[in-house]
């Protein structure tokens, strides 16, 4: 099987964490999809009707199926618990306060990046002053001096083994970024701001397509995220930010 | 002609609904094995489909858009108008006051009714195929604000989506009538003697079947009413503030998109259970008929029934987990999600169960249990990965989510209704299938759905996204191709294959065997009347 | 194969009374699903303005709750005497809707959300109202005590839903 027939490559240790935890359900429904269809088909073959032979009048007891009540809840609920502690390291813990601060914008059909330049403030943003075709597609607000040295960006790019902290928003409607290199994919959603961070420690250039249904243009709303080395990226964002 | 018109015999509103049902299917098979070709010939040329459609197919080639409002027609076809009529409302209709020895349902009129509201909100679902716009491109579930800013959103999301909207709301109705229907029939129209506990397991999974569509059903008639008023009225209960679309901002402000999502998949999980619970009752039959044994473990059955009713309405965020939806809730909805696998497995167990010990006939009836049995447990399986958050995040909105429901109603669901059609065929028609043709049928379309389905789980692995018109716009979709030509191929031979069992449900009502008595010795009281 | 074809002409009790049950069901989940995305939406938005507090629409309640004192006496009633007390019902009925209908005049549509979800929730309580009134009249034609039964529940019901959407919309606000 081509290795591009299964999960690409992990390059995160939340990553990392989620192959474990996947590998472990995989084990867990694999043993129980081989043992439950070669049970029934065990059953069906043993007692398939031949001349004179004849029926047992078993009947359930309670016990058979409290005891089967009990292990399917404790597999199933033990797999979520054992998965749990990774799925809180990305939801419940707050992003480290150095992380890379970057803006996600979704429209149809296209993704903008913006970084908060030297003053390490974002501009204020207002959707009258969008202008795709005038290069402004955030609506930064001339006004704003702190805007004016933000870097705005059709492809995102981070620095590798630093945490990276987006903040997530939609001009229109509901859209989804997806890295499935990270595992991770989250709803942007409008009207809403929605953080999700993550630390990046491969590099490389990695396809990030849209992951909710926004219209016509949905399968072609493609950008990337590179990784980059700490020292490239610093000197990316110098020569940005003129 | 009055007398189907205006009819309200319980016998002849089933097959109303059970043809009404098969005609959905058709078209939704037609629409998939369209979908299914397009994915993985995107730029051929279709001359038929320039005849239908000529702005949105021009010279035969499917547009994007196309594809995507065949898709959204194909869920909610197949959904509503299949998986929420045939298995209950045809079934239902026409067996339960037999089985329950009543002279008729309780309310003879709301029979009626129910099935014309329910053929009025088909037809006005398939009007939007033929308007200007055509049909929506939002998907069954119609998430705002792409279905709520009207067509400066997409084709087809003007009128179009109106008239999804206006359908769904008139299914609910009929649903919640028919839901009414069924209950006081179940809990009063039993003949003398027949204490609750006694009733055959159809009857307990319709009854279960019906108190969720009776709580599901007025959730989503009161979104589709919010959604409509943002759309036409200029509310805003589900469009925020600050929307720029196509370089105009949008007037609205205020509203939750997320709002929409927890209405719709309150409504949205039940209706799972809705199309599923009915399949398994008849499964339940068939196993213990065809065994020669007494349903092992029956109360347990009922039981799990029940469960698996009470914790579905539990547990619709898991349809949710990316939305932006706090994750306190998804802790919560997670472990009631993993928690309604054990219902669902006590009915597995019970299947084994009543098979193990006992004397096996193999009819086509009794295949197709056996094989929702197997398909099931395939489909069950997948949703333990997808219940879990940490691996949702990965695999939310790819094709393992389709492999997973596909698996459960596109197919379990389906066979319970196959099996359904076999089993009360005789009683339905008079006659018998063709049991060969049944077989072929049976073993043809196991093996194809298989085939169709299980390789999906890998495009899924591999992250590929649902509900794209097209993979050729990322690199990583291209090695793909070759699992979603051999998932076509699979998909075309077992769409062929249910010709045959056209071909035997219409040579048989026609020239079948005529039945008689009990032909499958089966012990419930529909056979007897 | 000789089924019953003609509509049921004697309903038993049970069965209507279970019916009307599961209807009360239904209707409950509708409204609690609007009631639901009422106080989400409140809490989400700062755009709200509370609607206008007004006792007419409180007063409404008052002919509603008229209809089912009404119902009560004329459950105890013999056929004859019943229809007087079903017309003045129905009339009433059409009171408590009219005064519905002038609290509409007073709240215009786009002002606020608050707006919106009233004329949402009030829409479907004057279609139950409107339901109602048909009930009363149907008992009057076919004058049977169980219909008058389940036509009395049926409006303490929609007198008691009522009374919480109004306290919603204009308590709670």
């Amino acid at each position: 099987m081509p290795d591009a027939w299964w999960l690409p490559r992990a390059i995160s240790s939340y990553a990392s964490a989620h192959d474990v935890q996947f590998t472990r359900t995989l084990i867990i429904t694999a043993a129980i999809f081989v043992a439950s269809q070669f049970g029934l088909a065990l059953t069906i073959w043993r007692y398939r009707a031949r001349d004179l032979s004849p029926v047992e009048s078993k009947r359930s007891g309670p016990r058979l199926e409290l005891v089967w009540i009990a292990t399917t809840a404790a597999v199933f609920i033990g797999l979520l618990g054992m998965g749990a502690r990774t799925w809180a390291s990305v939801q419940f813990s707050p992003a480290p306060s150095d992380a890379e601060a970057v803006e996600v914008l979704a429209k149809q059909f296209a993704w903008s990046f913006r970084y908060p330049g030297k003053d390490g403030r974002f501009g204020r943003t207002d959707p009258r002053m969008v202008n795709e075709a005038g290069g402004n597609p955030f609506g930064l607000d001339e006004g704003d001096a702190a805007g004016k040295d933000d870097i705005v960006s059709a492809t995102l790019r981070v620095p590798m083994g630093r945490p990276v902290q987006l903040t997530l928003r939609s001009l229109d409607v509901i859209h989804n970024f997806y890295v499935r290199e990270l595992r991770i994919k989250q709803d942007l959603v409008p009207g809403m701001q929605i953080p999700l961070h993550f630390q990046a420690d491969v590099p490389g250039t990695y396809e990030v397509p849209c992951a909710e249904l926004c219209g016509l243009g949905h399968h072609q709303m493609r950008t990337t995220m590179t990784v980059m080395p700490p020292s490239d990226f610093d000197a990316w964002k110098r020569g940005q930010s003129q | 002609m009055r007398r189907y018109l205006f009819t309200t015999d319980h016998k002849i509103v089933g097959l109303q609904y059970f043809w009404l049902s098969l005609i959905a299917a058709l078209i939704g098979v037609v629409l998939s094995v369209l979908m299914r070709y397009h994915l993985v010939y995107p730029g051929s040329s279709l001359p038929l489909l320039q005849r239908i459609w000529p702005t949105s197919a021009a010279g035969g080639v499917m547009t994007p858009e196309l594809y995507l409002s065949l898709m959204t027609m194909h869920g909610t076809i197949m959904v509503f108008f299949v998986l929420s009529v045939a298995p209950q409302s045809a079934f239902g209709h026409y067996l339960l006051p037999l089985q329950i020895g009543a002279n008729g349902m309780a309310f003879p009129l709301l029979s009626g009714l129910s099935f014309w509201l329910t053929a009025a909100a088909f037809l006005v679902l398939l009007s939007a195929f033929v308007i200007p716009g055509g049909a929506p491109l939002s998907g069954w579930t119609a998430y705002p604000p792409l279905s709520a800013l009207g067509s400066i959103a997409g084709p087809g999301e003007g009128l179009g989506q109106t008239l999804w909207i206006v359908s769904i709301a008139v299914f609910s109705v009929a649903s919640v009538l028919g839901a009414i229907n069924f209950i006081a029939t179940l809990l009063e129209k039993r003949r003398a003697g027949m204490r609750l506990l006694a009733m055959p397991l159809t009857c307990w999974n319709w009854l279960v079947t019906a108190i969720l569509s009776l709580l599901g059903f007025p959730v989503l008639l009161s979104a589709g009413v919010l959604l409509l008023m943002d759309r036409h009225a200029g509310t805003n209960f589900f469009i925020p503030g600050g929307l720029v679309v196509s370089d105009q901002a949008i007037l609205h402000k205020g509203g939750s998109p997320l709002l929409w999502q927890h209405l719709f998949w309150f409504f949205g999980h039940p209706e799972v259970y809705i199309a599923i619970l009915p399949g398994m009752g008849v499964v339940t039959e068939v196993i213990s008929t065809f065994s020669g044994r007494p349903i092992f473990g029956r109360t347990m059955m009922i039981l799990a029934t029940f469960a698996i009713g009470f914790l579905g309405l539990l547990v619709w965020g898991h349809h949710m987990f990316t939305s932006g939806m706090s994750p306190y809730s998804s802790i919560a909805f997670s472990v009631l999600t993993m928690t309604i696998g054990v219902p669902s497995a006590v009915k597995t167990l019970n299947w084994i169960g009543t098979l193990w010990g006992g004397r096996i006939r193999f009819n086509t009836a009794m295949l197709f249990a056996l094989g929702f049995v197997s398909i099931f447990v395939s489909g069950g399986l997948s949703g333990i990965f997808l219940g879990q958050p940490v691996l949702d995040l990965y695999l939310h909105d790819t094709y393992f989510v389709v492999a997973h429901f596909h698996l459960i109603m596109g197919v379990a669901a389906v066979f319970g209704i196959f099996a359904a059609t076999f089993y009360w065929f005789p009683i339905m028609f008079g006659r018998m299938m063709n049991e060969r043709l049944g077989k072929a049928h049976f073993f043809l379309t196991f093996i194809g759905v298989y085939c169709l389905f299980l390789p999906m789980h890998v495009a899924g692995t591999a992250g590929n996204p649902r509900r794209y018109p097209d993979f050729t716009n990322f690199e990583f979709l291209a090695p793909l191709l070759p699992i979603h030509l051999f998932m076509t191929a699979a998909a075309f031979v077992t769409a062929l294959a249910q010709v045959l069992f056209l071909v035997n449900l219409f040579w048989s009502m026609r020239r079948g065997k005529t039945a008689t008595g009990s032909p499958w010795a089966a012990e419930t009281l529909e056979w007897t009347r | 194969m000789d089924s019953m074809s003609a509509v049921e002409l004697e309903p038993r009790r049970n069965s209507v009374l279970t019916g009307l049950a599961a209807a009360g069901a239904a209707t409950t989940m509708l409204f609690a699903a609007l009631l639901s995305a009422y106080v989400v939406r409140r809490g989400i938005s700062d755009d709200w303005i509370p609607l206008p507090s007004s006792a007419v629409p409180f007063a409404s309640i008052l002919p509603s709750v008229g209809v089912s004192l009404l119902l009560s006496r004329a459950r105890k009633k013999r056929p004859p005497a019943i229809t007087g007390f079903l017309l003045t019902a129905a009339v009433l009925a059409g009171i408590s809707a009219m005064m519905h209908l002038w609290v509409w005049k007073g709240i215009s549509l786009l002002a606020s959300p608050s707006a919106s979800f009233f004329f949402v929730l009030d829409s479907a309580l004057l279609v139950y109202m409107a339901a109602g009134v048909f009930a009363l009249l149907w008992a009057c034609k076919g004058r049977k005590a169980i219909t008058v039964e389940a036509v009395s529940y049926y409006w303490l019901y929609v007198n008691a839903l009522c009374a919480l959407v109004l306290a919603f919309l204009f308590v709670w606000r």
